[in-house]
């Protein structure tokens, strides 16, 4: 992946309006800081990018290399070099951690890894993320604690190997060493040539993989996309500085306050 | 333990003693059944149904559980055509009967599994478990009953059942029924019906693999467990072949 382009971007959850005209432009390369209050849009730009069939496009476009991204199946995307770490990973019973890895590494590469390299790379993985090698044959995220689905998460990106990685929260539930443990990870895919758009609340995270840009989203939009001042800012002041300085609001535009005919009418309308 | 081969289930009548282990290739018409397990006695039986030859059973019939016998029934059907299972358990004071079940239902197949168990004695202990894959415009009935009788105190009956319904217009069925007529016993049941969730879907997806690929895998994790009960490496490997073809489901 040389670039992604996001114009315009409007997306609808269950027929609520979320994303309202997103624009951003990402290099390889980049690590890019995404930050903004709760609520404003960010996990669901994460999700419209990997193609969640309930996040609907309802304008605009996001183009990989000039390829209408949108177009793709997810596994497409996958395919493509995308890869999102959940904030929350779902819990797939019945299937079982080693099975699953094996299969996903196969369905990025034309000919099936070999089981002698399979378990090589597994194991390598295992200790990068520091996790115990018995996960392999427990059933995928079902009854792991919330730094294990986070460190699963971790792994499948080692062994995936992805162009473009979402990192949602992934230090949500870390303790501290878990959280140095995962940097260096990310650190190693940077390394490697992978770019990241990262989605964190705390600067202790950026402060470990260095960012080269951030930006801020609010009520659905980018409004700030800049230098990584901007992490050491908000992380000092909040969000309230953007009201103030570029005097845009924080409320969404659902949370404004309803006027008091449309109350009225609703109520008569009852 | 004598292992066994045999052509019909019908071939046995009578297990005197020890253990004995038969392994049954159903295929094709009705077959009518017998079975008595005499004092102390165990019986296992694998009974397999696999993809070919295509063509619909019928098999019902009465297993007699002496006092202290033991019975383990596994059942695995990848057969794409109709059967009907109705197999009634009777239980002596200290029986054990277990059944375990997976099949897949596909195309327009219709497939019940009734297994009734008779509590007729204290100390009797039951359980059924069954798994199935529901696809295109099949039919799968998970039917199950235990009557625990008066008297039967201490007695201990479980039933249980899921299906993973991909179909297009199928019907999935889980019905496990209690009738208990004494105080002192321990009864449970589960029954989990259900489309496989969009979030497992998307999960896997994002990963790389087809839609077809991911459900293949989630329904692997389903019957996998049943079909590694079989105690044949052949038979096992083979229907082990079947659950990973991902021959279930269409794009």
């Amino acid at each position: 992946m040389e670039q992604l382009v996001i114009k315009n971007l409007h997306v609808s959850v269950e027929g609520k309006e979320i994303l309202k005209g997103l624009d951003l432009t990402f290099n390889k390369g980049d690590i890019l800081a995404l930050l903004g209050p709760n609520g404003h849009g960010k996990s669901t730009l994460f999700n419209a990018i990997m193609g969640h069939p309930r996040y609907k496009i309802t304008e605009g476009s996001i183009t990989i290399d000039g390829e209408d991204l949108l177009a793709m199946s997810v596994d497409e995307r996958s395919k493509k070099g995308l890869f999102m770490a959940f904030q929350n990973p779902p819990e797939v019973s019945g299937v079982e951690n080693m099975d699953f890895f094996k299969q996903i590494i196969n369905s990025h590469q034309k000919e099936n890894i070999k089981l002698f390299d399979f378990y090589n790379k597994l194991k390598k993985g295992y200790e990068e993320v520091n996790l115990s090698e018995d996960m392999n044959t427990r059933h995928l995220n079902e009854g792991f604690s919330g730094g294990e689905k986070k460190r699963n998460e971790i792994l499948q990106m080692l062994l995936l190997n992805p162009e473009l990685v979402l990192l949602d929260e992934i230090d949500s539930g870390l303790d501290v060493d878990a959280l140095q443990l995962i940097s260096k990870a990310i650190n190693k895919q940077t390394d490697k040539g992978s770019s990241f758009i990262v989605i964190s609340h705390y600067a202790r995270l950026y402060s470990l993989i260095k960012p080269n840009r951030a930006a801020i989203m609010v009520d659905g939009k980018i409004v700030v996309d800049g230098g990584t001042d901007l992490i050491k800012k908000v992380d000092e002041q909040g969000y309230d500085w953007i009201r103030k300085e570029l005097g845009i609001s924080l409320k969404k535009e659902e949370d404004k306050p309803i006027v008091l005919e449309s109350c009225a009418l609703n109520k008569a309308v009852k | 333990m004598k292992e066994l081969v045999v052509n019909s289930i019908d071939q046995i009548r009578h297990v005197e003693k020890g253990n004995e282990t038969y392994g049954i290739d159903v295929t094709c018409g009705a077959i009518h059944f017998d079975i008595t397990v005499e004092e102390n006695a165990s019986l296992r039986l694998e009974i397999i149904r696999i993809k070919n030859p295509v063509c619909p059973a019928k098999l019902d019939g009465k297993i007699n559980l002496r006092r202290n016998a033991k019975l383990e029934v596994v059942m695995v059907d990848f057969n794409k055509e109709d059967i009907d299972v109705d197999i009634h358990s009777n239980l002596q004071e200290g029986a054990k009967a277990s059944y375990k079940v997976a099949a897949t239902s596909s195309g327009k197949a219709k497939k019940v599994f009734n297994f009734h168990m008779f509590h007729l004695d204290p100390r009797t202990t039951s359980s059924v478990k069954m798994a199935g894959v529901l696809t295109d415009e099949a039919e799968l009935h998970f039917l199950g009953t235990s009557d625990i009788f008066k008297g039967s105190v201490k007695a201990n009956t479980r039933q249980e059942g899921k299906i993973a319904d991909l179909s297009t217009s199928g019907k999935a069925e889980v019905s496990p029924i209690l009738n208990i007529d004494e105080n002192d016993v321990v009864a449970s049941h589960g029954a989990a019906l259900g489309k496989v969730p969009d979030a497992s879907l998307f999960y896997m997806m994002s990963r790389g693999l087809t839609k077809k690929e991911a459900t293949s895998l989630l329904t692997i994790g389903y019957l996998k467990p049943y079909v590694m009960e079989i105690s044949d490496s052949n038979i096992r490997n083979r229907l082990l072949g079947y659950v990973e073809e991902r021959g279930f489901i269409d794009d």
